[in-house]
């Protein structure tokens, strides 16, 4: 390495984000490919490097020998700065070239507070960041739970693509190859609107209605809706072999192995719950390999099964018990990250967890059955005390629990709710735990998300946001609870580009140009900027209000397979408190299966 | 059985800390499928202990740790299964047997042997021979870091060479005193090459370590066991 170039990362915080180098990565001749992907994570590595979907993706182009699909994150401050000071473009790990010198351009769109991050990742790498100001090269494209409103990146990104990318992406790379390096830019997106999943912002216009500006076809033969895609099976769908073993240690440091994909609870706040239907599950058999080779190929020596509800997969016992005889002994430890509020999960996590190292984590979200019902959450409070007291009682003293604020119908009384559940969780604890038990509680803050049941709601007011925070702050005093909640400026900002239209993405971009980046993180994150752009360009109302139903939505022309009826539908059963089971026990007419032509897959199943 | 390992630490590896680099090596021998012993407790890890912990940002050709097998092993074997599962920048270049019952590699390093290359002021002048030399001669290289620590490098510092120059960078041999008792900070002495020069030597220097030197029986040992005289 050049003295230079080792001085620019020896005087930047954490250096190995920018080296790549790692085990199992990818490195393509460019000139013996068709097309070259840049995969852009808009977080810095740590966080990009936990993600599945991303390493899933990499490996998959890259399995193709007419491809080359390389990685790049969002650099820290104090990279940024060095790369402006000397005029350097951001640039890919794999072989350091500038992100305009790749063909397509692939945004991960995980959540809200990495917007700005797209933008200013866009510019970093040379790329003009409003794509009607591109010509030529990259195809700008992103994927992810924020295409489900897309239209806050409408005027920065290209096409969108909505859904599960495993077979899409390979269909949409063969177009860009087949349209070559020389094609007019036009022409290409003009084929891509022709493969379905793709929303391509250039084809539609905006029309007002009402309160919004809502896409609508420019002209015939252009999707509405464009629906969203998923892998018919998971068991059949791709996933590597092996995958990249990071130099330093990210935020998920392990082996992902998803066991099932999608949740069918039917909870009407959760916008992964709607989007990720329905519920796949692979084999026993296969996970059993998958293990194994993963094992191999990484050395990592933890697993993770991973699912919306881990629990849930039909062969959890078995796939726990092959897991743990294989490989207990060579010090491998299986991890389930998503446990529900039950006995038999406290039973699978004392047999994966042998030592209470680590604390159970419960989410009941709302803090009285009434409100629990009103959101479809079917945890009831004998169940959950019955769930902590068999954990107690089999050595762990340290239980979270996940809430959330400002739930339609939400009134003090539920939050009154909260603390006094918490008590109650405190309380079994101090009788069964074999310490002095720690119960954290987390509150996050409702977000009412597109195609959920409770997209047209409204969002909370900081003032009735701080008065429920000071009941629980009040409520829950004393060393034995911990209590943290999310950033109310945060959830504001997801909320504006959760909910907004087109007109959202003008607040993004004034705030980017401002300086404003890596919002997720509270030592960069700078409300008052966000905070002035609305008060300054921007319709409150469009942020906190009740949407009518009657009227087109921002994202009215998407679909994400459930249909708009029964959105309805639970919405006014939400309102009547009546709970929807769990589709798995009989389908309940989302309408999903039917319009995407798939069904659940189910492991071991009939 | 006691193999000791020697491997390098270059290119983008010289990011990786040293906390990382167990976990890195952890995994590679994982995937060498090396039939390592584990630690005892809660979180079972292979048994390997290395000798001495570098500074984030060097390189090294001169990086050591003794791992523990269940069974007998040709070393030379145990180099290509690990070369097979390492990246390059980590390389293993040689692999031998040591007693079972020796002690700790941590517990017998004694020096390091360090290139530094360090920029040099532009139109700078200096006699680095004659400051050299001065550094040889004074009774005490007094300093305080960054730390606020005050120290004296001289009783730290084994051997200093001017080596000349490589374009723009000037190229320095120190060997310092390692291990638990008496530790030469190379960025300590990196400090305090840039103001005993007046400035001539410019940081941050890129340091490069060449070997790790062990108590012998006489005088000192490379890890390996042969016989080095300063
Ligand atoms: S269509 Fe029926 S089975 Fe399919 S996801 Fe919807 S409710 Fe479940």
């Amino acid at each position: 390495m050049h003295y230079q170039e080792w001085k620019d990362l020896y005087t930047v915080e954490k250096p190995v984000r920018y080296v790549g180098g790692e085990w199992n990565l990818e490195k393509k001749q460019f000139d013996q490919v068709q097309v070259t992907v840049a995969m852009a994570f808009p977080d810095v590595y740590e966080v990009g490097m936990s993600h599945l979907g991303l390493k899933i993706l990499y490996h998959l182009i890259n399995s193709r020998p007419e491809y080359a699909c390389e990685r790049v994150f969002a650099p820290w401050p104090d990279r940024e700065k060095k790369l402006r000071d000397q005029g350097r473009l951001l640039q890919t790990l794999e072989s350091g070239r500038p992100l305009k010198d790749f063909q397509v351009l692939g945004f991960s769109l995980q959540h809200e507070l990495l917007y700005t991050n797209v933008l200013n990742m866009l510019e970093l790498g040379g790329v003009p960041w409003r794509n009607r100001d591109r010509e030529g090269w990259p195809l700008v494209i992103a994927g992810g739970p924020g295409t489900y409103n897309p239209e806050p990146l409408a005027d920065f990104v290209d096409c969108f693509f909505l859904g599960e990318g495993e077979e899409a992406i390979l269909d949409f790379l063969r177009v860009v190859a087949e349209a070559g390096k020389n094609q007019d830019r036009e022409e290409v997106l003009q084929e891509i609107v022709k493969l379905p999943g793709w929303y391509v912002p250039a084809f539609y216009e905006l029309v007002k209605v009402n309160n919004f500006f809502c896409p609508e076809p420019g002209k015939d033969n252009i999707p509405r809706p464009v629906k969203k895609q998923v892998v018919s099976s998971l068991e059949e769908s791709y996933y590597p072999h092996k995958i990249i073993v990071p130099f330093t240690e990210v935020i998920h440091d392990r082996i992902s192995l998803e066991v099932s994909r999608g949740c069918t609870r039917g909870c009407r706040f959760c916008q992964a719950g709607m989007t990720y239907r329905p519920v796949r599950e692979r084999s026993l058999e296969t996970l059993q390999e998958m293990a194994g080779e993963l094992l191999k190929n990484t050395g990592y020596d933890e697993i993770s099964l991973l699912s919306l509800s881990s629990t849930d997969y039909s062969c959890i016992g078995e796939l726990v018990d092959f897991l743990l005889s294989n490989y207990r002994g060579l010090g491998v430890g299986v991890a389930l990250p998503s446990l529900r509020a039950d006995n038999f999960s406290v039973e699978m996590a004392r047999r994966v967890q042998q030592v209470r190292k680590t604390g159970l984590t419960f989410a009941p979200e709302a803090g009285t059955q009434r409100l629990r019902n009103v959101i479809n959450k079917g945890v009831k409070e004998e169940d959950l005390l019955e769930t902590v007291k068999t954990a107690f009682a089999a050595g762990w003293w340290s239980v979270k629990l996940y809430f959330m604020l400002g739930l339609p119908t939400e009134e003090d009384e539920d939050v009154k709710g909260i603390v006094e559940l918490s008590h109650k969780v405190a309380r079994a604890g101090k009788e069964l735990a074999p310490r002095r038990p720690q119960i954290t509680v987390n509150v996050s803050t409702f977000i009412p998300k597109a195609h959920t049941p409770f997209q047209w709601e409204a969002f909370i007011g900081r003032e009735d946001v701080q008065r429920r925070q000071k009941i629980l702050q009040e409520g829950l005093r004393g060393r034995i609870f911990r209590l943290s909640w999310h950033d109310y400026n945060m959830s504001l900002v997801e909320a504006l580009l959760a909910r907004g239209d087109r007109r959202a993405g003008k607040i993004l971009e004034m705030v980017w140009q401002k300086g404003s980046r890596l919002d997720s993180w509270s030592e960069h994150f700078r409300p008052e900027k966000w905070l002035e752009a609305i008060q300054k360009s921007y319709s409150p109302e469009l942020v906190y209000g009740t949407f009518p139903t009657e009227i087109p939505l921002p994202w009215s022309h998407l679909s994400a397979g459930v249909s708009r009826d029964y959105l309805l539908q639970e919405r006014d059963k939400a309102f009547q408190g009546c709970i929807t089971p769990d589709c798995r026990q009989g389908c309940q007419n989302c309408g999903l299966c039917g319009s995407l032509n798939v069904s659940m897959e189910i492991a071991g199943g009939d | 059985m006691r193999v000791r390992v020697k491997h390098i630490k270059i290119e983008e590896a010289v990011f990786i800390s040293h906390l990382d680099l167990v976990t890195t090596m952890n995994r590679a021998l994982r995937r060498a499928e090396i039939p390592f012993r584990l630690t005892e407790g809660f979180n079972p890890r292979p048994r390997i202990a290395y000798g001495q912990p570098l500074a984030l940002g060097a390189a090294s050709a001169a990086e050591y740790f003794d791992v523990f097998l269940q069974e007998r092993l040709d070393p030379g074997q145990i180099k290509n299964m690990l070369n097979s599962a390492l990246p390059r920048s980590l390389e293993v270049s040689e692999a031998r047997e040591v007693p079972v019952k020796s002690p700790s590699l941590m517990s017998l390093v004694k020096a390091a042997d360090y290139l530094l290359q360090a920029q040099v002021r532009e139109g700078g002048n200096l006699n680095v021979d004659l400051m050299v030399e001065s550094m040889l001669k004074s009774e005490s290289l007094n300093m305080e870091n960054k730390k606020g620590q005050k120290k004296d490098l001289k009783k730290l510092l084994l051997k200093i060479e001017w080596q000349g120059f490589s374009g723009k960078l000037g190229k320095i041999r120190i060997v310092g005193r390692a291990g638990s008792e008496l530790n030469l900070n190379i960025k300590d002495f990196c400090q305090f090459l840039v103001s005993f020069s007046g400035g001539f030597f410019q940081t941050p220097c890129m340091v490069y370590r060449k070997e790790l030197y062990l108590k012998g029986q006489h005088n000192l040992e490379t890890p390996f066991g042969m016989e080095v005289k300063l």
